[in-house]
């Protein structure tokens, strides 16, 4: 059990981070597999760019958290 | 395979790998000077054949699954390990969690085995033998995973990323055994920062692969999402700042 959960933390530390990042995979794979969405120019810089909100997100939510414990 | 294809492929194995190297020659540093090396260095060596014994089992397994399956969930993982390094190394920047210290794990461990009391057995410290065979094999896990998620996204990327990781064990090694203390002048967590980046980089890129999306400029595209996860990473920590900050100002209020 211990081992599970070693491996498991390996990666996920947050686990709104990883859920974030994995539901904007399933909605660009949705995306491309039901909408066909094949411009070059769409699917690659959507699922970057979404990645990166996410992660910006989440670490503004974390300090934000911080600095109120802070008191 | 082209220097373009190979060089962030021996980049990011060998800055990942050197980090995990870095943090398993401390324990058993630790565990050398306090117990005795014959014990530290017998467990590292174990863990190392059970590291070695279970890639060979795995490899030939990886090789019958289909290659967008496997980008797709290599892709993901790396992903998940990648962004997790990134976040914590931007939160660690902007002075919301406090930065790893080599030091202070090597004196933590080492107070911790001398208070452990002698459990030997045919001439080998059990205690010594387990604390260094738990960290060489937590931390060659990481390593084996990294080398296989980077390897595996590509035909051909497996060795580049293997010969990554050698270096960094055996650049390791060499600073550990001349200079028998952690190593802790490596700034880890710039280092920590640029291998999250990589790492976030490379599961980006394969798991649009494993999507199905063409990438725009191709393999140019992995630089391309390197640069700019190292621009959002920045802003980051620009941000986690100044969040921080009037949080902290709001909350005295």
């Amino acid at each position: 059990m211990r081992l599970i959960r070693t491996i498991f933390g390996l990666f996920v530390d947050d686990g709104a981070l990883a859920l974030g990042l994995l539901a904007w995979t399933s909605v660009i794979g949705l995306a491309v597999r039901f909408w066909s969405v094949t411009p070059l120019a769409v699917p690659g810089p959507a699922l970057f760019l979404g990645y990166v909100a996410i992660l910006i997100g989440n670490v503004a939510y974390a300090a934000h958290a911080h600095g109120l414990r802070r008191r | 395979m082209t220097w373009l294809q190979a060089a962030p492929t021996i980049t990011a194995a060998f800055l990942a790998s050197f980090v995990e190297f870095v943090e398993a020659a401390t324990i058993v540093l630790a565990v050398g000077t306090v117990r005795g090396w014959r014990s530290a260095l017998g467990g590292a060596a174990i863990a190392v054949l059970v590291l070695f014994a279970a890639m060979l089992a795995l490899g030939p397994a990886l090789t019958q699954v289909p290659q967008q399956a496997m980008q797709l969930v290599v892709g993901l993982l790396l992903l998940l390990f990648g962004a997790r390094w990134l976040r914590k190394a931007i939160l660690r920047s902007a002075g919301i969690i406090a930065l790893h210290d080599e030091d202070a794990i090597f004196r933590s461990e080492t107070d911790t085995l001398r208070r452990a009391g002698s459990v030997a057995g045919r001439g080998l410290d059990f205690i010594a033998a387990t604390t260094a065979f738990k960290a060489v094999l937590l931390e060659g896990t990481e390593v084996a995973f990294i080398v296989i998620g980077i390897g595996a996204g590509g035909a051909g990327l497996l060795l580049p990323a293997a010969a990554g990781a050698a270096a960094a064990a055996l650049l390791v090694l060499a600073i550990a055994a001349a200079v028998h203390r952690p190593l802790a002048r490596v700034p880890q967590n710039t280092v920590k920062f640029a291998v999250g980046v990589l790492i976030t980089a490379f599961g980006i890129y394969w798991t649009g692969e494993g999507l199905g999306i063409a990438w725009p400029g191709g393999d140019l595209a992995l630089p391309a999402l390197a640069s700019g996860l190292l621009a959002a990473g920045l802003l980051g920590v620009r941000a986690a700042e100044s969040v921080g900050s009037r949080a902290a100002r709001a909350a005295v209020r």
